[in-house]
């Protein structure tokens, strides 16, 4: 069980992203792999530096996006940095 | 099981060929002069002693042809030579370059490496078979370096001319290419996406018909510079069900057909033949549409852009070296279109709506 508290994700080294309107494009040259990010999504992504942690990523979503519930947010975030580890292109 | 054993080894009897020896379009001897061509700067030259093979290529890609001549060939990138000579050997390719030349690694790239396996021949000597997943993995050539052998009697003209143009191709740099129709109306480049069968040759004629320009039915060519698009007006092999929907095609019918990869007779048509003065020129992309099959009713729907821009690169066709340069070509592309995807229903349906579509301010 991963302790997000603790963690500080970090973008895997590589990866390609491309901004298009509100969205985004990430492209994985080595698994030749491209995903599409909201904007939520493409925030979290952004804040994947290694040096920033869950709690902050939270934090700082909240300032940004109009937030109704508070623990659901958590638990998207939590979602989003697990199919971004599961895909390969985030270190948790 | 299909083998290799007994054909991918030269033949002792190998013969050389010679230009303008032997009688002209009699003899297995005679070698033509070369045709030359020009794919968006890339400049080749075919020889052959196979005359049909030469008709039918200067037929596809006659508005590549170059009429009169380069001062010296030998200046050309790639020259290929095509022999059949069926008393003594296999119908054979050679493709002449400045440098080194590997024909498996054309092979090896792009949609070419999901259809065709490469692998070391029984009596080895340097070759290589190639076997087609197509066909149960039959073995159907063999490479060497820069020379190539053609095992199945019934499917190697259309091998040989594929093996051609993805040489031609692996060389061209300045273009990202898409498996797409392209059509025109005043001017705005629409892009219709998809792979085999998926009625990018059909909707393509339709469109055209109905008043839109002719890029190509098959390939999109783009330039990364100018976001432009480029036209390929290769002639459009039709099947005869097609002709179904294009009675205008049906002298085309009375010519002898073409046989396809898939083993399909096809026959060639030139769309600005067919549909005078309508061929386009390049011209900036407005409209992307992504065919995604066919259903009782035509389905249009909006495509974000980023939707568009991963269903476009599952129709690139390239290397996956330059996937990440297509990437940022087709997002850069994708800002100043409209991108929809397509469930076609009958033609006249799906014409129609495109036609509204791309008409819309």
């Amino acid at each position: 069980m991963l302790d997000f508290d603790c963690c500080c994700p970090r973008r895997k080294e590589g990866i390609v992203l491309r901004k298009l309107g509100g969205e985004a494009i990430l492209y994985d040259p080595g698994q030749k792999k491209a995903h599409v990010l909201n904007a939520t999504a493409l925030t979290i992504w952004e804040l994947c530096s290694g040096e920033v942690s869950v709690r902050q990523i939270e934090e700082r979503l909240k300032g940004d996006f109009e937030i109704d519930d508070p623990l659901e947010l958590r638990s998207d975030i939590e979602e989003t940095l697990v199919r971004f580890h599961t895909e390969g292109i985030l270190v948790l | 099981m299909d083998s290799l054993a007994s054909t991918a080894a030269p033949s002792p009897h190998a013969r050389e060929f010679c230009v303008g020896k032997g009688e002209p379009e009699t003899s297995p001897l005679y070698l033509s002069e070369p045709t030359l061509y020009d794919f968006f700067g890339v400049r080749f030259s075919l020889r052959s002693n196979e005359p049909s093979l030469n008709k039918t290529l200067s037929f596809l890609y006659r508005h590549f042809m170059v009429r009169g001549g380069f001062s010296e060939e030998t200046k050309l990138p790639l020259r290929f030579t095509l022999m059949t000579d069926s008393e003594y050997r296999e119908p054979s390719l050679r493709v002449d370059t400045d440098g080194a030349f590997d024909l498996a690694d054309v092979l090896r790239r792009g949609s070419n490496k999901f259809r065709f396996r490469i692998r070391a021949t029984p009596e080895g000597g340097g070759w290589n078979g190639v076997q087609d997943a197509f066909l149960s993995h039959r073995f159907v050539m063999a490479f060497r370096g820069n020379e190539c052998r053609f095992h199945d009697p019934v499917r190697w003209r259309a091998y040989a001319e594929s093996v051609i143009f993805h040489c031609v191709l692996s060389i061209l740099r300045e273009h990202s290419i898409l498996h797409a129709g392209v059509v025109a109306k005043q001017g705005n480049g629409v892009v219709l996406g998809g792979g085999t069968n998926r009625g990018k040759t059909t909707l393509t004629l339709g469109l055209v018909r109905n008043g839109f320009s002719f890029l190509s039915d098959d390939l999109a060519f783009i330039d990364p510079r100018s976001k432009f698009v480029a036209p390929f007006p290769r002639a459009v092999s039709v099947h005869e069900k097609t002709v179904a929907f294009f009675p205008e095609c049906r002298a085309a019918l009375q010519t002898h057909p073409t046989m396809s990869l898939s083993g399909d007779d096809k026959w060639l048509v030139d769309v600005n033949e067919l549909i005078p003065n309508s061929l386009g020129s390049a011209c900036p992309v407005r409209t992307i549409i992504l065919l995604e099959g066919f259903a009782e009713r035509t389905e249009l729907k909006p495509l974000s852009r980023s939707e568009a821009v991963i269903g476009c690169l599952n129709f690139a066709h390239g290397s996956a070296e330059n996937a990440v340069e297509l990437m940022l070509t087709l997002s850069d592309l994708v800002r100043d279109a409209r991108c929809y995807s397509l469930r076609s229903g009958v033609l006249p349906e799906v014409v129609d709506m495109i036609t509204q579509t791309v008409m819309e301010p």
